[in-house]
Parts: C-alpha cells; sequence; structure tokens
C-alpha cells in the first residue's frame, strides 16, 4: 500500500489542478443560469423590468426575500403529500421488484412488460378518464387527490429502476437466507430490503424533489386557495403575466428560496444516495 | 407448446404474485380503466363532456395527408419529437457518463462539487423557462436581447439567435436540457459505488492501465444503469410537453412536439376523440420503440449471467 502512495506522489499534484481547473469550469457552466437567478433575486423592481440586461445586481435588494412569508401556510399541504408519497412510492416499488428481479415465477415476463407498458402511455391518455374518476369519488380539492396513488407500486420506472439494482444482488443472499429456513418475505424484508437502501433513498429523494416542485398534477385536482401546496400557490400567483413582468426579482427570490429544500436533503444523503448499494452481504 | 407446471412451481408463483398485489391494483385501476376508457374515447367525437357518434373517423383523420386532414401535421410533430428523443438522449448520456466518470474521484470538496452540479435540477420547472429566455432571448433589434446576445454584441461579434430562428431552436432546447446533466449523473455515480472495488484492485495488479479498467470494468458494469436511462430518456422524451409553459409551440412551430398536439388538441380544440387517437398513436410508437430496446439489449450486463 505504502509503495504505491510513493510513486503516485509526483503526478498527483498536476492531476489535482487539473481536476479542479475543469471542476471549476463545468460548475461555471452549470451554474450559470442558477448564478443569474440568484443575482437577478437581489435586483430591485425597477431593474428587473428594465430593457438594460445585466448579470450582477446593481442594488442588493434583499427584502425581496420578505416574500416567503406569503407562501408559508402553504407548506403544510405541502409537506403532508411529501410524507406520504416519499415513504410509501419507494417502499412498494421495492416489493413489486422483488419477484420482478429475483424469483422465477409463472408469467414472469409477461407482468414484467405489462408493468413497463404502463409508462409508455402518453399522459394525456390517461388524464380525463382519471380526473372523472377522481371526481366521482369526491377527491377534487382534497390532499388525498395527492397521496391515494402512493400505495400501488410508485411507478413502472421505480420498480425498473430497483429491478436494475436488485438483479445485481448476489444470488447467495437468498440461497443462504433459504438454506436457514427464512420465507420469501422474510428474505425480502431481512435481506433484499436493507441491501437496496440506496435506491429507497434515491426514490424518496427524487420524488421529494420532484413533489416539492410539481405544481402541473396539483392544478388540476386543486382549486382552493386553502388546499394549494406551495409550489402550487408560486405558480397560481406568477402564471399571471402581468406580475411575471413587473416582478422577475420576487419570482427568482421566491425560486431561490423553493431550491434550499431540496439541497439540504441531498447535502444530508449524498453519500447514502452515491455510496453505493452495501454488498457487504456476502463476505460478513 | 403445453405447459404442465409442478405443485411447487405454481405455488412459489403465488408467493411471487403476493408481492405484485400492489402493482397489479394499482395498474388496474390508475392505468386500465383509463386506457379503455380513452380507447373508447378514441372512436367518438367525445369533447369532454358528451359524444354523439362514433367511428373510426380520428384516424381516418390522422392518416389524411390532404389539405383538409390532420395528417401532415401530427406526423411533423412525431418528426420534431423523433430528433428531439435521438438528439437530447446522445447528448444528455455521453455528457452525463463523462461528468459522472470524472465526478467519482475523490478530491477534496468533491461533495460540494457534486452539490454544485446537481444544484440546476432543483429550478423549479416554470421558473427555468424565464431564466433561460432572460439568458437566450434573441432579437434583430438591438433591445430585446438576453445577456449572451448582450454580451456578444458589446464583443462586437454576431448575435446567436437561440429560440428566435426554426433553424436553432431544437437544437438550443436540447443544449439547455444539458444543464439537468447532474440528474442522470447521480444514479451513475451510484452504479458505479456498486462495482466491488476487488475487481479494480485485481486489474490493477494485472496491469490494467485506466483505460482498461474503464472499458472492461465500469462500462460493462454499468450497463444496467445506462440502459435504464436509454429507456427512461427515450420514453420520458417521446411524452416531452412540459417546454410548452415556457416556449408555447415553439417559433414557426418548431418546438411543437405531438405531446403539446395531443393537449392542444384535447384542450384547445375541445377534440377529445382526435387527440385520444393521436394519444394511441403515440403509445403504440412508444411500444414498438421500447420492444425494439429490450430486443437489442444484449449489451446489457447484469450480475447474474
Amino acid at each position: 500500500m505504502e509503495r504505491i502512495n510513493i510513486y503516485k506522489k509526483k503526478p498527483d499534484v498536476a492531476a489535482h489542478i487539473v481536476k479542479y481547473v475543469v471542476s471549476a469550469l463545468v460548475i461555471v457552466v452549470l451554474l450559470f443560469p442558477y448564478a443569474f437567478m440568484l443575482n437577478k433575486s437581489l435586483f430591485t423592481s425597477a431593474e428587473a423590468a428594465s430593457v438594460n440586461v445585466h448579470f450582477w445586481p446593481q442594488h442588493f435588494e434583499i427584502k425581496n426575500y420578505g416574500i416567503i412569508v406569503k407562501y408559508l401556510p402553504n407548506l403544510k399541504n405541502t409537506l403532508i403529500i411529501l410524507a406520504i408519497n416519499c415513504f410509501f412510492q419507494p417502499f412498494t416499488a421495492c416489493f413489486c421488484a422483488f419477484p420482478l428481479a429475483r424469483h422465477k415465477f409463472i408469467g414472469k415476463k409477461f407482468m414484467f412488460m405489462l408493468v413497463m407498458s404502463t409508462v409508455m402511455v402518453p399522459s394525456i391518455i390517461l388524464q380525463i378518464p382519471t380526473y372523472i374518476m377522481f371526481s366521482s369519488f369526491g377527491l377534487i380539492n382534497k390532499l388525498a387527490s395527492q397521496w391515494i396513488q402512493a400505495f400501488w407500486g410508485g411507478g413502472a420506472l421505480s420498480i425498473f429502476l430497483v429491478i436494475q439494482f436488485m438483479r445485481s444482488l448476489p444470488h447467495e443472499l437468498d440461497e443462504a437466507a433459504t438454506i436457514d429456513g427464512a420465507n420469501q418475505y422474510q428474505i425480502f424484508f431481512r435481506v433484499v430490503l436493507p441491501n437496496v437502501v440506496n435506491v429507497f433513498l434515491y426514490l424518496a429523494i427524487s420524488m421529494f424533489i420532484g413533489l416539492w416542485m410539481d405544481f402541473q398534477n396539483p392544478l388540476i385536482y386543486l382549486r382552493k386557495p386553502e388546499v394549494f401546496t406551495l409550489a402550487l400557490a408560486f405558480y397560481a400567483d406568477y402564471s399571471n403575466s402581468t406580475t411575471i413582468v413587473n416582478q422577475t426579482n420576487e419570482l427568482c427570490a421566491m425560486a431561490v428560496m423553493m431550491t434550499v429544500p431540496p439541497m439540504i436533503v441531498f447535502l444530508l444523503f449524498q453519500k447514502t444516495m452515491i455510496g453505493g448499494i452495501k454488498i457487504g452481504g456476502v463476505k460478513g | 407448446m403445453r405447459h404442465t407446471y409442478s405443485k411447487r412451481m405454481i405455488k412459489n408463483s403465488l408467493v411471487s404474485y403476493s408481492f405484485l398485489l400492489p402493482v397489479i391494483i394499482g395498474m388496474a385501476v390508475f392505468a386500465m380503466y383509463p386506457i379503455v376508457m380513452s380507447f373508447i374515447y378514441s372512436f367518438t367525437d367525445y369533447n369532454g363532456s358528451f359524444a354523439t357518434t362514433a367511428g373510426i373517423f380520428n384516424y381516418a383523420e390522422i392518416f389524411n395527408f390532404g389539405l383538409s386532414g390532420a395528417g401532415r401535421e401530427v406526423f411533423n410533430s412525431f418528426k420534431i419529437t423523433f430528433i428531439y428523443v435521438i438528439a437530447s438522449t446522445a447528448l444528455s448520456m455521453v455528457v452525463g457518463y463523462i461528468l459522472a466518470l470524472f465526478l467519482q474521484r475523490n478530491i477534496k470538496g468533491m461533495k460540494v462539487i457534486r452539490l454544485l452540479c446537481y444544484l440546476p435540477v432543483l429550478i423549479p420547472g416554470f421558473v427555468s423557462g424565464f431564466i433561460y429566455r432572460d439568458i437566450f432571448a434573441y432579437s434583430a433589434m438591438p433591445v430585446g436581447n438576453g445577456l449572451i446576445n448582450t454580451w456578444l454584441g458589446k464583443l462586437g461579434l454576431g448575435k446567436l439567435t437561440f429560440f428566435g430562428s426554426a433553424q436553432t431552436a431544437l437544437a438550443s432546447l436540447v443544449m439547455t436540457n444539458l444543464f439537468g446533466v447532474g440528474g442522470g449523473m447521480i444514479m451513475l455515480l451510484a452504479a458505479f459505488g456498486n462495482i466491488s472495488p476487488e475487481l479494480y484492485e485485481a486489474a490493477r495488479i494485472d496491469g490494467a492501465g485506466y483505460m482498461r479498467r474503464l472499458f472492461f470494468i465500469t462500462v460493462p458494469l454499468s450497463t444496467p444503469i445506462l440502459f435504464y436511462n436509454v429507456v427512461v430518456s427515450m420514453i420520458t422524451g417521446l411524452q416531452i410537453f412540459g417546454t410548452m409553459a415556457s416556449y408555447g409551440t415553439g417559433i414557426e412551430d418548431s418546438l411543437y412536439f405531438i405531446g403539446i398536439r395531443i393537449y392542444n388538441t384535447a384542450f384547445a380544440d375541445n377534440n377529445y376523440g382526435l387527440a385520444c387517437a393521436e394519444g394511441y398513436l403515440l403509445f403504440m410508437v412508444t411500444i414498438a420503440l421500447s420492444l425494439l430496446l429490450f430486443k437489442f439489449s444484449g449489451w446489457v450486463h447484469y450480475g447474474e449471467d
């Protein structure tokens, strides 16, 4: 081990400089829109509306950020929807992916294709019949319209993703458990599920980020301001084109604030998400 | 071919299906039922509240390439959508993979670098549309240009048309998609983390250089996720619709994707029957292309094989 380190020392300095320079370039390009949004959130209203387009703010109008107070009442609705979806969607996705990834059973290929075929249905085909169905269930203007679909496998793409990860787990894992007399449910909960924690978290976090910002689905089913989610309330205020032209600075301030919670979640779970699926089961 | 299954196989299958129960119920209620209803609507002149006649007239309309028919417009939308899917899938896969390979290295501050790369994904969709407009706006006049064209003007260079011309609008859209490349990158990093370090160690001892390790270990073992990304990118790309909030149908309908056309047919023209027929055509195309992808997925390497 030590020998390798000694050999590596010299090229490391140059390699490190290259890595940081490339990182910096990539970040400058990728972050350009975000930086512009951040800058614009500090523009005064006159500055934002002026024809003189510029990048750096000429004033630092921190008070634009006061806009968040207006949306705090909507936060509760968003949090309820998030809590239910972020747990049950990944969980049922793992549950349903398990036999498709690790069992041999009658009609497996057919079931897989059937599940996958549901992704291919253009959402427009589903929209109106689903709306009619939900309104007959009395789900319009109810938060339930936003979480009722959380318990049914979390969507084919989630199931497909979990399958891809479960298939890479060594088969010795289940075989050892079977020899120990475990049934399939025990194998799922004790052996397979703990080994796909990272995918679970990945799905939960994507779900969090997606739902946190989604306004299109709430827009269809939630019409009363008191059931608006945060994103929908924000969208409803700014989809009015005159507001947009006059207050892009406040729009940007709110948008910056909206990126903060997903950012924190991402920072907290980055290691678990990227750290790789724990395949330590075989060794220890 | 006649199958006889052993009792054990049947019992095991029942256990397997008990795991699939949630998705089976979910599919029946939230997919099959709407699919069947839409299929019925596609043979009627349903306008959202009632229908008066039934027949195959909606499908005849789609394949009517005459002046009165919708054929030419529908197939033009399909053409634009195909170009978009191929270009954006290829570009975002290649760039995402290279970026992920690079960000896989453990150097000081990598956590922050990854977060910064992921940050653009977190901008709310309808907000990013406004920001891109501010950045890339093009106008033949001195005023009304976005940031980039203002800067190019100051440098005395020619302006770029971006979304302002039918020739460059689609390319500009594919380019702005790259700001979201951090999303797919995260999944690739997870897949790289899944590869056993012992493989690299063994390869290093055998004297394999970086390129050999890349093409004989990293790439083959990340093919399941690459395949997932191709499938998802194709399917979601075919249904692309979100651009409507920022760009409408694009200049000279250059961004009039099939998803937007279906939406407009349904909700602007209230012709839900025709919209469902167009939707079904898109559905069939998606299924055909997906089957092709799965048929030619021999390059995907699963641990079990």
